[in-house]
């Protein structure tokens, strides 16, 4: 295999939803890793496999789109898909 | 004329004066001791007695006084010349009875008796009738009339003086009586040697002339020295009356203030009943052994408990059902240790049945041995004050529900976080159950776990709810054993999401050996819940350091547990140290200044304190402490 599996990244600081959506990705037979935070996510070294990144818009530590900057600066390109658990995006604050 | 004396007359008129003297002293003290009538009878009866001594030494002197014609006498100015003695002698007692003598009474009053004696003796004189010119040596007669003035001087001052002592000596009464005796005696005779007498061939005027023969001198001795005697022996016999009398009138007295003093004290006694009977209060006294002792009228037509009835022993109030219990375990305790008794509880009112608060207090009265002799006590009505408080305990209690239903208004977004993370996993779960489930083979093992997760992210969203519902509920405030740090992680599990979006890093250190508290858990948490949003608040506009809200339990003594709630936050300005407990004062644009306000009034209902305190680098600090419920804790 030339391709190693691709792997889902998820970062969200709520357990219990954090173990749900790794339930609900693995069911589909992918490779979940999970982090409570953002800077854990940041400071982990991440294999070489094409992947994403599911992110919950308010992390504790950095805001969802500051975090999205603080990647491009750590040039680190990889999609992200932007959950919340409040409902809506527009009033989101840096 | 050649004139010459019987010398054995001159001692006879001495002596007269002496008696005469002697009478007078007598009688000035029994004059003074006299009141109203009985002393113008002594007055009047002592100067006639007086008076007729006096004018006797005169006549005995001036029948001791020969001469070689025969000397007769005008009886009718011999009469005019007696009322002129008993005149001066009046004057005389009237002067020395009276209460006080200065000198200036002293010097009047002999003025006019030595005027009035000789008066008498120049009168006297003139009622001799004789074949003879008299003529008078002004040198000598002045001198009589100043010797009469001094005389009467020296007298009234030995009357007035001698008076006073009831024990007077006799020896000294007598020495008093012959200096006064020999006064009038050498007056008298002084006057006497003032007169020359010249042969004259004019026939003296006889009509009314009487001639006076040793037989009438007896006479007039006799009757004199008779009426002095008999003077002064009813003097004794006065002064002795009068004694007897004092002392009678001294008993007389004492049984008047004895009258008196029983009467002040009968009308104290009567001040006293109807003190006990009007006071606003039901009054009663027990003896030592708590048996009944006395009732006042309010007692008895506030319980409709008749008099008789309380003759038996120990009646009590009719005192609630409820009450009872603990108010006789207080009364006997009271009777045990001598403490004064208080207690709280409701008594019938025998007019319409009801139940009032009453207040009951008993002190004891001690003997100086310091054994119980009675207990005095009343009993206050205080059921409007009751109802008042019940009335305020309700207003709180309201008041405390409707902040915290705000607050809670307050929280919905993050409450609909807290709910909506649970629900978002268990759909998430779900969905990954229906994919195991529908896969070939079914994977029944991870479908399984899946499900068991679903139930926990269940069983979380329904303790969120159990929370959340906790702090609408308005029930009256229920005083249970409550640990504190079990309110601190609810609080926790409210106010997390809030917490997290705005970025705020709530952590609690709680105390291991936390005592536990007595009190109402949902206004306790409703504190905490306060404490931690205004924490949160304050930070919100902090960029430059990390926001954090510590929420700590610790036991503060043995007796007393702490609480206190950190921020990081802009803190609070010193100035606002005190009001921000205020009712009403606020800092925050929508805030209705309630919170605090509340926060303090929870915390102070639980027997605590509550206050602020600035943090050394940012932000304030929010504490309050409860007593440690020490009765059961392990």
């Amino acid at each position: 295999m030339t391709d190693p599996d691709p792997i889902v990244f998820v970062v969200d600081d709520d357990a219990a939803v954090r173990d749900a959506v790794k339930m609900l990705i693995a069911s589909v037979g992918l490779r979940v890793e999970t982090f409570g935070s953002a800077h854990e996510f940041l400071n982990h070294n991440r294999p070489e496999a094409p992947g994403c990144l599911v992110l919950d818009v308010r992390p504790p530590d950095l805001g969802g789109l500051e975090f999205q900057r603080a990647l491009a600066e750590a040039n680190i390109c990889i999609p992200i898909i932007l959950t919340t658990g409040h409902g809506g995006i527009a009033s989101d604050r840096p | 004329m050649i004139s010459s004396y019987d010398y054995r007359l001159v001692t006879l008129s001495v002596v007269m004066a002496v008696c005469a003297a002697y009478a007078a002293l007598d009688l000035a003290g029994r004059t003074t001791a006299s009141r109203a009538r009985a002393r113008l009878v002594w007055l009047a009866g002592g100067a006639a007695a007086m008076g007729l001594g006096i004018w006797s030494m005169h006549y005995i002197g001036m029948l001791a006084f020969l001469l070689p014609v025969p000397v007769f006498y005008d009886w009718p100015t011999v009469l005019v010349s007696l009322f002129a003695a008993i005149f001066a002698s009046g004057v005389a007692l009237f002067v020395v009875s009276r209460r006080r003598m200065d000198w200036g009474r002293a010097l009047g009053g002999s003025a006019i008796m030595g005027s009035g004696i000789a008066t008498m003796h120049y009168i006297g004189m003139s009622a001799m009738r004789l074949p003879a010119m008299c003529h008078y040596d002004s040198l000598r007669l002045v001198l009589s009339v100043v010797l009469a003035i001094a005389m009467s001087f020296v007298a009234l001052w030995l009357s007035f003086h001698l008076r006073e002592h009831a024990k007077t000596t006799w020896p000294r009464k007598c020495g008093s009586a012959a200096v006064m005796g020999i006064a009038i005696a050498s007056m008298h005779y002084t006057g006497m040697a003032a007169a020359r007498f010249s042969p004259s061939t004019m026939p003296p005027d006889l009509s009314h002339a009487v001639h006076v023969s040793p037989l009438g001198i007896a006479g007039i001795s006799s009757v004199t020295l008779l009426v002095l005697g008999l003077v002064s022996i009813t003097s004794l016999v006065d002064r002795r009356f009068d004694a007897q009398n004092s002392a009678l009138e001294e008993s007389e007295f004492l049984q008047r203030e004895l009258g008196k003093a029983v009467d002040e004290l009968r009308k104290s006694e009567d001040r006293l009943r109807v003190l006990i009977e009007t006071i606003p209060a039901l009054a009663w006294t027990s003896l030592a052994d708590g048996s009944n002792d006395f009732v006042n009228r309010r007692w008895l037509e506030y319980t409709g408990i008749s008099l008789e009835q309380m003759q038996g022993a120990g009646t009590m109030p009719p005192i609630h059902r409820e009450d009872i219990g603990e108010h006789l375990t207080k009364w006997r305790s009271a009777l045990a240790t001598g403490e004064a008794f208080e207690n709280e509880a409701r008594v019938r009112r025998a007019s319409d049945g009801e139940y009032r608060w009453f207040l009951i207090r008993g002190l004891p009265l001690r003997d100086e041995r310091g054994s119980i002799v009675k207990w005095y006590g009343t009993m206050t009505d205080i059921e409007d004050r009751k109802r008042a408080e019940e009335g305020l305990r309700k207003a709180n209690a309201d008041l405390a529900h409707v902040t915290r239903v705000m607050t809670m208004g307050e929280l919905t977004a993050s409450i609909a976080h807290e709910i909506n993370q649970p629900l978002a996993a268990i759909v998430t779960n779900a969905d990954a159950c229906m994919v195991w489930l529908s896969s070939e083979p079914p994977n029944l093992e991870e479908a399984r776990a899946a499900v068991d997760c679903i139930a926990q992210d269940g069983t979380r969203a329904s303790e969120v709810i159990r929370h959340i519902r906790a702090m609408f509920t308005k029930d009256t405030p229920e005083k249970t054993r409550v640990q504190v740090n079990e309110l601190i992680r609810g609080v926790g599990v409210l106010l997390q999401a809030g917490a997290s979006r705005n970025q705020v890093e709530l952590q609690t250190e709680l105390a291991i050996d936390l005592p536990p508290t007595v009190g109402d858990r949902v206004q306790l948490q409703q504190v905490i819940v306060n404490l931690a949003l205004n924490g949160i608040e304050a930070m919100g506009t902090v960029i430059d350091r990390p926001r954090r809200l510590v929420i700590r339990s610790e036991r503060q003594s043995p007796e007393e547990l702490l609480v206190a709630v950190r921020d990081s936050g802009v803190g609070i300005d010193a100035k606002d140290f005190k009001r921000i407990f205020d009712a009403f004062f606020t800092t925050k644009a929508q805030g209705m200044g309630m919170g605090l306000s509340i926060c303090r009034s929870i915390v102070e209902a639980h027997g605590g304190r509550l206050w602020a305190s600035p943090n050394s680098d940012y932000g304030a600090t929010l504490q309050f402490t409860l007593p440690a419920d020490l009765g059961s804790a392990s």
